[in-house]
């Protein structure tokens, strides 16, 4: 079976410091993986390689045996840390957007969970809350029929009660033969949906496991061990 | 996936474009009905200040609204392509090549209709002063008529020296597109970066032209028996420098643009 993710000595360096320091990684599909570790570690820069916005250094990703290009867009659903849509369009117009680009876009999808969440539809996104523009780019993100969602913090922006309801929405909403990857620094609100872990230091992969052997192991949730093993 | 860009790009820009170039129509209309209104002839000096206002206000509008039109094409360039929406945009399943046509020929449609709504608005307004547009005719006919006498110019030369004027048009959209660009392969001051490759590139165009007007110079003969072919040559040569300049430009920064998107793209 291809790895959904295959990274072979990754290495980003921004003018002379080291982001990513020579990378192997393997990712299974149909998990969903958390990447895990504190902030500056190399989450977000790993990320933005898989879908083609930075460029490595040295070494090689392959996303379902492609490098990132037109190819592996296609397969691959991302949601950035950070508010990407034009805040001049309404939701509606954003939904056509992603539904005019993306071949597996599921419209109605997307205008359930809308419903569900009580976004107008026909609101300007400039016109929402930081947390509601997040909640939008999960779902269009989310409405996709994608092997592989990568999401970068989706739920460091929103309050603790909108949390449940946007794992359950993740987790609820994801194609069973896809690959998630879920970046985040709270991991004691993710553990419990997470198959596999991948903890990143300083720009190094310091431990891959499935989620369930880490707790048997070390006799501690995630959570825990996390906070042990990146104690300032 | 080429129509559907320029579609989203189109709706990202007509919001304020369209407006502020309708404001062109609305502050022409205003002059115009000034002129009309012998707002100048009046005895009162509050009605004459109101028309000197208005008049004044027209010119501004013209000035203003063509240099924000440009720097608002600049900016969304520079926001959409490698800002926050950058995110969105480069992870489409869409080529490079499409991204870079897109935003081009939409950015060229927006200048044109500035253009075309400029000239229009002042042949509009000074539509008002007959005798003053026919002295304009006359001068420009008489014009014609003396350059004529050295150089035999033709409708070919006119019609080639105005798409030599589009062809700088593209190649000048383009190299906005091109600094930006360039400018991102800075790992820190990006901006400033591009504004140090956009006068950078600006002194070597002025130093190519400079070079074209020596060349001449020291090509043409000056003898009066050889006067009209020699300008006619001029004229001729003018255009294809012109037109030959700005499509290499315009091949350079297409690709200087699209080698940085496809090979050099760092989104930090």
């Amino acid at each position: 079976m291809i790895p959904v993710v295959q990274c072979m000595g990754l290495t980003k360096t921004y003018g002379g410091k080291l982001a990513l320091n020579q990378i192997y990684l393997n990712l299974e599909p149909g998990k969903i993986i958390g990447l895990l570790g504190p902030n500056g570690s190399g989450k977000t820069t790993l990320i933005k390689i898989m879908n083609g916005l930075l460029k490595p250094t040295a070494g090689e990703i392959l996303i379902g045996g492609h490098r990132p290009g037109i190819e592996t867009k296609y397969r691959i659903s991302y949601l950035p840390e950070r508010t990407y849509l034009n805040p001049g369009l309404k939701v509606i117009e954003m939904v056509q957007y992603f539904q005019d680009f993306y071949p597996d876009f599921r419209t109605e999808r997307a205008f359930d969970m809308l419903q569900r969440l009580q976004i107008p539809p026909n609101e300007r996104l400039k016109n929402l809350s930081k947390g509601t523009k997040e909640k939008v780019q999960l779902i269009l993100v989310m409405s996709r029929d994608a092997d592989l969602y990568v999401l970068d913090e989706p739920i460091a922006g929103v309050d603790p009660a909108s949390r449940d309801y946007i794992l359950h929405t993740i987790v609820s909403n994801y194609n069973r033969n896809a690959t998630i990857l879920l970046s985040t620094h709270l991991i004691s609100d993710v553990e419990n949906i997470l198959d596999e872990v991948v903890f990143i230091k300083y720009g190094n992969i310091i431990l891959q496991a499935p989620a369930e052997q880490i707790r048997q192991r070390e006799g501690k949730s995630i959570d825990r061990f996390f906070r042990e093993v990146f104690a300032c | 996936m080429l129509g559907k860009l320029m579609k989203y790009e189109w709706k990202a820009t007509w919001k304020l474009l369209l407006p502020m170039n309708l404001f062109i129509v609305v502050m022409s209309l205003f002059s115009y009905a000034t002129i009309q209104m012998s707002f100048f002839d009046s005895d009162n000096a509050v009605v004459i200040l109101t028309g000197t206002f208005i008049i004044m206000a027209y010119i501004l509008s013209l000035v203003v609204v063509s240099i924000v039109t440009m720097i608002f094409l600049v900016y969304r360039a520079y926001k959409s392509v490698y800002g926050d929406e950058g995110y969105l945009l480069h992870t489409l399943p869409v080529d490079k090549h499409h991204i870079i046509i897109a935003k081009s020929v939409v950015s060229l449609a927006w200048v044109l209709i500035n253009i075309l709504l400029i000239y229009l608005s002042i042949v509009f307004v000074l539509s008002t002063q007959m005798e003053f547009m026919k002295n304009v005719f006359d001068g420009f006919n008489t014009y014609i008529e003396l350059v004529n006498d050295y150089a035999d110019i033709g409708a070919f030369d006119v019609i080639m020296t105005l798409i030599a004027g589009f062809v700088a048009l593209i190649a000048k959209i383009l190299k906005f597109g091109a600094c930006i660009s360039l400018g991102q392969l800075s790992s820190n001051h990006k901006v400033l970066a591009s504004f140090g490759f956009y006068y950078g590139i600006y002194f070597i165009q002025n130093i190519f032209n400079m070079m074209y007007l020596v060349v001449m110079e020291l090509m043409v003969d000056t003898t009066v028996s050889t006067a009209t072919m020699s300008a006619s040559a001029g004229v001729a040569s003018t255009w294809a420098f012109d037109l030959i300049a700005n499509l290499i430009y315009c091949v350079v920064f297409y690709i200087a643009t699209w080698y940085v998107m496809e090979k050099k793209l760092n989104l930090e």
